[in-house]
């Protein structure tokens, strides 16, 4: 990273970004190399992986060719103005960027628990049913995680 | 979508680098007239990957939040407003052509535009983004008319 000094490396602190942040935007390379991106709700666990809901078929069907993830969760954003220098205008924030690749997981043993775990976050109620439909979760992802870094401006430094 | 560009503080981009790797990066942004503008450092991936591959994916979100629901505890939903586009991103080296992009930047913050001199402006990186495509959706909250 160009800006050492705003990089997090501390895994318990991307932890913590991950498990405050409800939603990332997940960022995918379609054909032509063409990028596109959606806002997404997701679960980050065993400190490895993320699982993903993923809402728009268009993104979907581009992973199922190109299973290449980024992924941004920003928490704590806002502007720093200054009240007549431009230069000194910045951002104030928390992020955590990953690169990964999705599994698909549709139909298997694996989405069955992958939905548990999205509903134990979002509908606790309904994650304790013995068995759960393949209901509107069912575009379920896993993003094994291979590469993460933090970023931290404004805030308190941490390592 | 113009309310939605105009009310975000920032943006996400989304790059395809030559591996079929995609990265996202959020940033600071102006908009006007069909085209946004973004700057950053002169070095770097962002500035590397946007050289080799101009195609760029951008989206603002605003308000979002999980909204879980409480006569159906297997419903839960995402709320938000949104505008996701494409474009093709331009580097820009003109220097007043620089200049006039950081003002409409700064004019999307309410900020000041002066003073710019030029040696802030020439070490720079500048970027303008015509949208080919944009879209705008919102969940949860009023649709406008």
């Amino acid at each position: 990273m160009r800006r050492s000094d705003r990089e997090v490396t501390s895994r318990e602190w991307i932890g913590v970004v991950l498990k405050e942040a409800e939603w990332l935007t997940i960022g995918v390379c379609g054909e032509n190399r063409t990028p596109a991106l959606a806002p997404v709700p997701f679960v980050y666990a065993a400190d490895r992986f993320l699982v993903c809901v993923i809402g728009e078929d268009s993104i979907y069907d581009m992973l199922k060719a190109n299973p290449k993830v980024c992924f941004q969760a920003v928490s704590r954003a806002e502007v720093i103005r200054h009240d007549s220098l431009p230069s000194k205008f910045s951002m104030r924030y928390k992020s955590v960027t990953g690169f990964g690749q999705a599994q698909i997981l549709r139909d298997t043993q694996q989405a069955e628990e992958a939905r548990r775990m999205v509903l134990e976050r979002f509908a606790p109620a309904a994650a304790k049913r013995e068995t759960l439909s393949a209901d509107r979760t069912e575009n379920v992802i896993k993003v094994e995680i291979e590469e993460v870094f933090g970023k931290s401006n404004g805030y308190q430094p941490e390592k | 979508m113009e309310e939605v560009l105009k009310e975000a503080e920032w943006l996400e981009l989304g790059l395809a680098g030559k591996d079929g790797c995609p990265y996202v990066l959020p940033m600071n942004y102006g908009y006007e007239s069909g085209f946004l503008y973004v700057h950053g450092a002169r070095e770097g991936k962002k500035v590397d990957m946007l050289r080799e591959n101009p195609k760029v994916c951008f989206q603002v979100v605003l308000g979002a939040e999980i909204q879980r629901d409480e006569n159906d505890p297997s419903e839960f939903n995402m709320k938000y407003r949104s505008v996701t586009g494409f474009g093709e991103a331009e580097i820009l080296e003109d220097i007043e052509e620089k200049r006039k992009a950081l003002h409409i930047l700064m004019h999307h913050y309410n900020g000041p535009t002066e003073p710019m001199p030029d040696a802030m402006l020439n070490g720079t990186l500048v970027v303008k983004i015509s949208i080919s495509e944009m879209t705008g959706k919102v969940n949860g909250y009023p649709k406008p008319e």
